[in-house]
């Protein structure tokens, strides 16, 4: 049986890539749904120039390591997804690393935005329900092909935008004086606070794990699309949320993201923070597909077959939502997310010496 | 056939698991607090929590039903509520809160508004109103325009935002309170329970926290107009010997400069400049220009002498909410620390400057 995408016809390099496609794609690559929960209690502990010194400095590495390693992730897409009969430990490690970082992409996602869904809404719904409403589209979705996965972020991206005016609603209670109590000298208290964000640089990378035919062409559209939506989702990181509800009410409250939204009522709508976790379900589900599609590729590409990968990874996102129940779960995650993504990319820079399938 | 079978049942269970068969809950069966009264316990140290929500369904003898707890803080009086109440209590639909005078007199309020801050469920743009004696007096009554208590209330206190005649809080600035910006000054009411209705009594002025003076119901206004607040206001001023000339203000800016004596004081000049609708009669005689002029100044005066006693009181108060004393965040927090320490001590010089905008009857 082959499972790998090297004979389908739906690929990205198949596709004509738009704009709106382009930045459908790595919209949901690079927004994900737990950055409603972005951890500010770091944050007013250290104050806004750590946390643009922090975020700032990560983002310089993710465009030198995105450039850097543009033709290694061509190459390891060839090596690990390609037709091969036997492949170099490197390319085991490459590829188990990409299977491992991705998964816990997905974990920390949904256990995220799960745990905010209960928080905020379902306070009634139990766990395994939520999970698996979350991972029955994910499943569909992820056994689909390259270029049904892409059409599908697409039609979710129409949403969003709907949603979009939501995001500006709650400025007018944004006060510059808010950000007095913030703007002290850069600490190193705001590192705790960083692991959870950092899969947001790795959405780009993550983006060519997906085709083993993604040319490097088309690595070179998608990762300065992907930079700037970070740089901007990191400006409303930043300006936004701070300046409305100031250092003291950011170092008290879990979720600030949540209640950035929870400032501002719409007639009719009450509760716009609820319109704004509902629209980020699609998000969630998008974006897991995605990591959940490259997953099935590179378990595919082992003979685990695609079918029986997407339904690992609906499981993975069903059992996701249980890990907030942990104790010290979240921790636990949070810091093997940040290695498995630190060591994928270790492992892409060493790849080019790798054999290659021309 | 063998297809369709395993998506028809994914899609049976997707159906089930939705979120609505879990949360989903009759409107009858629940309690919705519209408003929430706090006041002190005796021991100084408890709050008494009174909540009033509208019942529904054929048995309901009452359209509103209040209840009333003592517990050690918000979350323990909301959880009490839920212990007392057979129904399913909800919290996220309170419009209104009033603090009660033994709440806002102990400058508990930004702890209050903070327990209520961090509940996942509480509204945070929900009105914040004070109150004369006790809060848990206003659940009850009935007034005439509206048996629902917190919906009259909602609507009166919304129309008076509208028309500027009161500042618009809502819990999330209570919450903020105490962070280097502009001081609150929150609107406050009156229960007249012969009446059984409410009266809207001016506003109550905070210092970082504390309550600091209670304006009148006229000085409130003066202050609405000063702030900006106000999309339009009406103002009479009354000429030495002759007629009352009296006016609409459309636009107000206001420039705030600080600046440093000689002796080591802050003085911090404020000139506010009005756009002025004149609804004097018309008169298309020669003289009429001069005579409007003559008006305007006389408006002019006055206004400067009403802003002018009204900065003196909260400044002589430490009151700030128009933030005359916050400096810009990039001078430093020593700085801003510094400017609003100076504040109390500080000259106020305040000049209305008004430009005639028109004339004619408004």
């Amino acid at each position: 049986m082959s499972n790998n995408q090297s004979g389908e016809s739906g690929t990205l390099s198949a596709v004509a890539l738009g704009p709106f496609a382009l930045t459908a794609l790595v919209y949901v690559a690079t927004v994900r749904a737990d950055l409603l929960g972005h951890p500010w209690p770091g944050t007013a502990e250290a104050g806004l120039p750590s946390l643009l010194l922090a975020h700032l400095s990560a983002y310089i590495v993710t465009v030198v390591a995105s450039y850097v390693t543009l033709i290694p992730y061509s190459r390891l897409n060839r090596s690990i997804y390609g037709p091969t009969g036997s492949r170099s430990i490197r390319e085991w490690l490459a590829l188990a690393s990409v299977v491992a970082s991705q998964g816990l992409a997905i974990v920390i996602q949904h256990s995220t935005y799960a745990e905010m869904l209960r928080t905020f809404a379902l306070f009634r719904t139990p766990n395994w329900a939520v999970g698996v409403t979350l991972a029955i589209p994910v499943w569909y979705i992820a056994r689909m092909r390259t270029v049904s996965v892409l059409r599908m972020t697409q039609a979710f991206f129409y949403l969003q935008i709907l949603a979009l005016p939501v995001l500006f609603l709650p400025l007018g209670e944004w006060r510059v004086s808010n950000l007095v109590g913030l703007l002290g000298r850069p600490s190193l208290a705001v590192l705790p606070a960083l692991p959870p964000v950092l899969h947001l640089y790795f959405g780009a990378p993550a983006l060519l794990l997906l085709d083993n035919k993604a040319s490097v062409t088309v690595a070179r559209r998608l990762i300065p699309a992907a930079l700037a939506l970070v740089a901007l989702v990191l400006v409303l990181i930043t300006v936004f949320v701070p300046g409305v509800l100031g250092r003291e009410l950011l170092a008290i409250e879990a979720y600030p993201g949540m209640k950035y939204f929870q400032t501002t009522r719409i007639p009719n709508v009450e509760r716009n923070d609820l319109v704004i976790l509902f629209a980020f379900a699609n998000v969630a589900i998008s974006a897991s597909a995605v990591l959940g599609h490259g997953i099935a590729l590179a378990l595919g590409a082992v003979g685990l077959g695609k079918e029986a990968a997407a339904v690992a990874v609906a499981i993975l996102v069903a059992a996701s939502t249980f890990i907030p129940m942990i104790p010290g779960g979240s921790q636990l995650y949070f810091v093997a997310s940040a290695i498995a993504l630190i060591v994928t990319n270790v492992f892409l820079l060493i790849i080019p010496k790798a054999r290659t399938h021309e | 056939m063998r297809k369709l079978l395993p998506q028809l049942l994914v899609l049976v269970l997707l159906c089930t698991t939705l979120a609505g068969c879990w949360d989903l809950r009759p409107i009858e069966n629940l309690a919705m607090f519209l408003m929430l009264a706090f006041d002190l316990a005796p021991n100084g140290t408890d709050l008494i929590i009174t909540a009033t929500y509208p019942t529904f369904g054929m048995g309901a003898s009452s359209p509103i039903r209040t209840v009333g707890i003592t517990a050690g803080d918000l979350s323990h009086g909301l959880r009490l509520l839920q212990t007392d109440e057979d129904k399913i209590t909800v919290a996220g639909k309170v419009i209104v809160y009033v603090l009660g005078e033994s709440v806002w007199r102990s400058g508990r309020i930004t702890e209050l508004a903070r327990q209520a801050y961090v509940r996942p469920d509480l509204s945070l743009t929900g009105f914040v109103v004070c109150a004369q004696g006790n809060a848990s007096e206003i659940p009850p009554l009935k007034p005439p325009d509206e048996n629902v208590v917190a919906i009259a209330l909602w609507e009166r206190l919304g129309k008076l935002q509208r028309e500027g005649l009161v500042p618009r809080v809502n819990l999330l600035q209570v919450a903020r309170l105490g962070q280097m910006q502009k001081d609150l000054w929150i609107p406050l009411i009156k229960p007249v329970k012969e009446l059984s209705d409410l009266l809207y009594a001016g506003s109550v002025a905070f210092s970082r926290g504390q309550p600091a003076v209670v304006l009148d119901v006229r000085e409130t206004a003066d202050l609405t107009s000063l702030s900006g607040l106000a999309p339009f206001n009406h103002l009479q001023s009354k000429q030495q010997g002759g007629t009352p000339v009296s006016g609409v203000f459309s636009t107000v800016k206001t420039k705030v400069k600080r600046n440093e004596e000689p002796d080591g004081g802050l003085a911090i000049d404020v000139t506010s400049s009005f756009g002025l609708r004149l609804s004097t009669p018309v008169d298309f005689s020669v003289g009429s220009l001069i005579d409007t002029k003559q008006k305007a100044s006389i408006i002019e005066a006055d206004m400067t002498g009403r802003g002018q006693k009204i900065l003196d009181k909260l400044r002589a108060a430490d009151s700030d909410p128009l933030g005359l004393s916050v400096v810009s965040p990039f001078a430093g927090v020593a700085k801003a620390r510094d400017t609003r320490d100076r504040y109390q001590f500080a000259t106020i010089r305040y000049r209305a400057k008004v430009k005639v905008m028109g004339v004619g009857s408004v």
